[in-house]
């Protein structure tokens, strides 16, 4: 469960203006359930997917967190691009306190990088990166995932394996994703919500979210 | 042999205040994951930048020792202690850096400038026993200044120059490392927001 209690968000931009992500935004992502959150670009989902983490401070508000709530996971990495990929992953098991052998083995299993895996994150492609991070926030027995847009990594059959592997953790794990892509949240969530102009409204299903989210203007993919 | 005695914690002092500043800037990546605060981010730097240099301070020592030439202080613990003492000034400079290096994008090049200038100020080559009482009066307000003397205290005993004052800088360094965490908790949810 990750509760937002009033929680406002900011942003300068470069030409001096300013970006309204949240406006006293009061929500709650239930236990139990898998969200899917809809947004335009630029509206801000990949801040709200770092504000449920804890890798950003609100401006102003609470936001709750109960159980383990990855970090965010998308094409953004949060790996450090000199050590290796084995090297990574053996950083987050003990930040994260996972046993480190087990851990490591399930990543190597899983990202399928080959002899990628002994080399520098620097020299992975972005599709590479996406598999080391699924990989480790997998390895790693997470209540809540948080899912930041990655539909496309890698191909069809990796995708699969994604896709498999996060509904066998379902039955007992959480996810919320952000996306603008009604194929991905139909796949993964029973539940919907909107994120625009500031505003985030929770949908107790995916069809009124798509609805709302048309409405709002939007073109859906 | 006493310029050469200075040297050394100048060193600690730059070597730690300095890494530390880029200690939010640089680890962009390493932040995003939640249980990792700005503050670990931060020490971390300072801790490794301590442990480089005592252990380049003993390999020298050591060098020193085995080509036959006496260079172990006379007073270990004190010498010890000096450095001790000095890395903690440099650890609250280094959090007041990495704060100030979030909000202003230049401050490394103010802060580089700084440490030039604290390289002529602190009495490293230009021993204070060497300066006027005039100019050596005004430089003791530089804590540095007497970090540097109070480790050449522990190297030469007959050393225990009168303007030489360890509460100054052991009170120094303490509030330096205060206003770097009150400097780091008010301004938290700057350090992890997103550059825009």
């Amino acid at each position: 469960m990750i509760a937002l209690d009033a929680v406002s968000k900011t942003y300068r931009t470069r030409q001096g203006g300013r970006r309204v992500v949240l406006d006293r935004v009061t929500a709650e992502f239930p236990e139990g359930c898998n969200v899917g959150v809809l947004g335009a670009n630029g509206a801000g989902k990949s801040t709200l997917i770092r504000l449920l983490a804890g890798s950003e401070m609100p401006d102003r508000g609470r936001i709750r967190r109960d159980g383990r709530v990855s970090f965010p996971l998308g094409y953004g990495g949060t790996f450090h691009g000199a050590l290796s990929g084995r090297e990574n992953v053996a950083f987050i098991a003990r930040v994260y306190g996972a046993d480190l052998r087990p851990t490591i083995d399930y990543v190597a299993d899983f990202a399928e990088l080959g002899a990628y895996f002994d080399m520098p994150v620097n020299t992975y492609s972005a599709g590479m990166r996406a598999r080391l991070a699924f990989g480790a926030s997998l390895a790693i027995d997470f209540d809540t995932y948080l899912i930041d847009e990655v539909t496309e990594i890698g191909d069809e059959r990796f995708r699969r394996k994604c896709a498999a592997a996060f509904r066998d953790r379902m039955r007992r794990s959480d996810i919320i994703l952000v996306t603008h892509n009604s194929r991905t949240i139909r796949q993964y969530c029973e539940r919907g919500a909107v994120l625009v102009g500031g505003e985030l409204c929770l949908y107790d299903d995916v069809a009124s979210a798509l609805d709302a989210y048309r409405r709002s203007g939007a073109v859906l993919q | 042999m006493r310029p050469n005695t200075g040297l050394v914690p100048y060193l600690v002092f730059v070597h730690g205040s300095t890494s530390m500043m880029y200690g939010v800037t640089s680890n962009g990546a390493l932040l995003q994951l939640p249980p990792v605060k700005p503050f670990d981010a931060i020490l971390a730097r300072g801790l490794l930048e301590f442990a480089t240099d005592i252990i380049v301070a003993v390999m020298i020592l050591a060098g020193f020792e085995a080509m036959g030439i006496s260079a172990m202080p006379d007073n270990l613990g004190g010498a010890a202690t000096a450095l001790i003492v000095t890395a903690v000034l440099g650890c609250g400079a280094g959090f007041v850096n990495a704060v100030l290096q979030t909000t202003l994008r230049s401050w490394d090049r103010v802060w580089n400038n700084v440490t030039r200038l604290l390289y002529f100020f602190s009495g490293i080559f230009y021993v204070p026993g060497m300066m006027p009482d005039w100019a050596r009066d005004i430089l003791a307000w530089n804590p540095l200044l007497h970090a540097i003397d109070w480790f050449r205290t522990g190297f030469f005993a007959s050393y225990e120059p009168h303007w030489l004052d360890r509460r100054y800088l052991v009170v120094s360094a303490v509030l330096a490392v205060l206003a770097g965490l009150l400097l780091e908790r008010g301004l938290r949810r700057h350090l992890l927001s997103e550059p825009a």
